[in-house]
């Protein structure tokens, strides 16, 4: 999983992710396979600002990022890419600008639109693995059949009140997210109540599940489903399966 | 026989309870036991949970369906055993 041109780590660079570098497991080979990575996050919100971060300061190489509109009032109790003063200009303007602040070697290709029907395979075609943190399940299955159809790793992150939802998903191995939830589902609102503390808890774990991927190092939700609740510290793992009659990657498809 | 249901996302506002034990019938299957679980809340709460979860006495296709911690798919009403907890929860996403 290697598509930056350059993955030889330069002296300064040794010195930004000493700390990481000396995980187990991790080292130079894991953290050349970081800067060789091209990781999708769409949207880039209160979700995927979180992942956007923490994978920009591990030191990434390239981040896709999709999100369109303007910065709102109500995006700053979680979309930490996001600033007062841009209150009103285009959020992908300052999602770049702060991600750049934090790692200005990160190699960005921002596109000020959420993902379509249209764009999905442009935006999939420039990265290894996909972060799904979009709002609408349109854009969500959108992205799942594209990974599929690539065999592009995808994370998939949720949240709901104080609650989240977090698999990864390999095709070909694991359940789809058609598995899971096989189409739009009538009864989602857009617009749900939570707290930014939630979305920054499961941004970082999905963001960790990227790291993992990208680099083999440790074991991700593959087949499973962590969902927990932040009101009373549940935390479950479920194991998911493959529908057979999955329409994205069961038999019919 | 006891079970237990753990109401997630939307179905735990709904339901106005995150957990919820019945008392079943020997040998009660999935789908029974959910309309007894609904049944027994109060008036308002079934009503709202209601369509979250049954629609003509069939499961919400959308929904999510663990039994022992391993996901029941749609199509799926396995027989329950005493002692079984069910966790539910319907969609969610990011934003």
């Amino acid at each position: 999983m290697t598509s930056h041109p350059d993955p030889e780590l330069s002296a300064h660079e040794q010195d930004v992710y000493s700390w990481q570098i000396t995980v187990p497991g991790h080292g130079d080979a894991g953290q050349m396979a970081l800067k060789g990575a091209s990781v999708l996050i769409s949207r880039v919100g209160g979700l995927g600002s979180v992942v956007a971060l923490e994978l920009a300061a591990a030191g990434v190489g390239r981040l896709v990022l999709a999100h369109g509109g303007d910065v709102q009032p109500s995006d700053l109790n979680r979309q930490l890419l996001m600033t007062h003063d841009w209150i009103g200009k285009p959020r992908i303007e300052s999602v770049e600008r702060r991600l750049k602040e934090l790692n200005p070697r990160l190699e960005t290709l921002c596109l000020a639109e959420n993902v379509t029907a249209e764009n999905v395979q442009g935006l999939v075609a420039e990265s290894d693995l996909i972060v799904d943190c979009a709002p609408l399940f349109e854009e969500r299955l959108l992205m799942n059949r594209e990974a599929v159809a690539t065999e592009t790793p995808m994370v998939e992150a949720a949240m709901y009140e104080l609650q989240a939802q977090l698999t990864t998903i390999l095709p070909g191995r694991t359940p789809c997210l058609a598995c899971i939830t096989p189409h739009s589902p009538p009864a989602w609102k857009r617009r749900f109540p939570v707290f930014g503390a939630v979305s920054g808890s499961v941004g970082c774990m999905a963001a960790m599940e990227a790291i993992k991927v990208i680099t083999g190092n440790g074991e991700p939700l593959a087949g499973k489903l962590l969902t927990y609740d932040l009101r009373d510290m549940r935390f479950l793992t479920i194991g998911i399966q493959r529908r057979p009659d999955c329409p994205v990657c069961g038999s019919a498809s | 026989m006891k079970l237990t249901l753990e109401w997630m996302s939307q179905l735990r506002v709904a339901a106005g309870t995150a957990l919820q034990v019945l008392d079943c019938p020997d040998g009660v299957q999935l789908t029974e036991a959910l309309e007894q679980a609904i049944a027994e809340l109060p008036d308002d709460r079934s009503e709202a949970l209601r369509p979250l979860v049954l629609v003509d006495g069939r499961r919400v296709s959308a929904l999510l369906v663990a039994l022992d911690g391993v996901q029941v798919l749609t199509d799926g009403n396995p027989e329950l055993r005493p002692g079984s907890t069910l966790v539910l929860s319907s969609p969610i996403a990011g934003g």
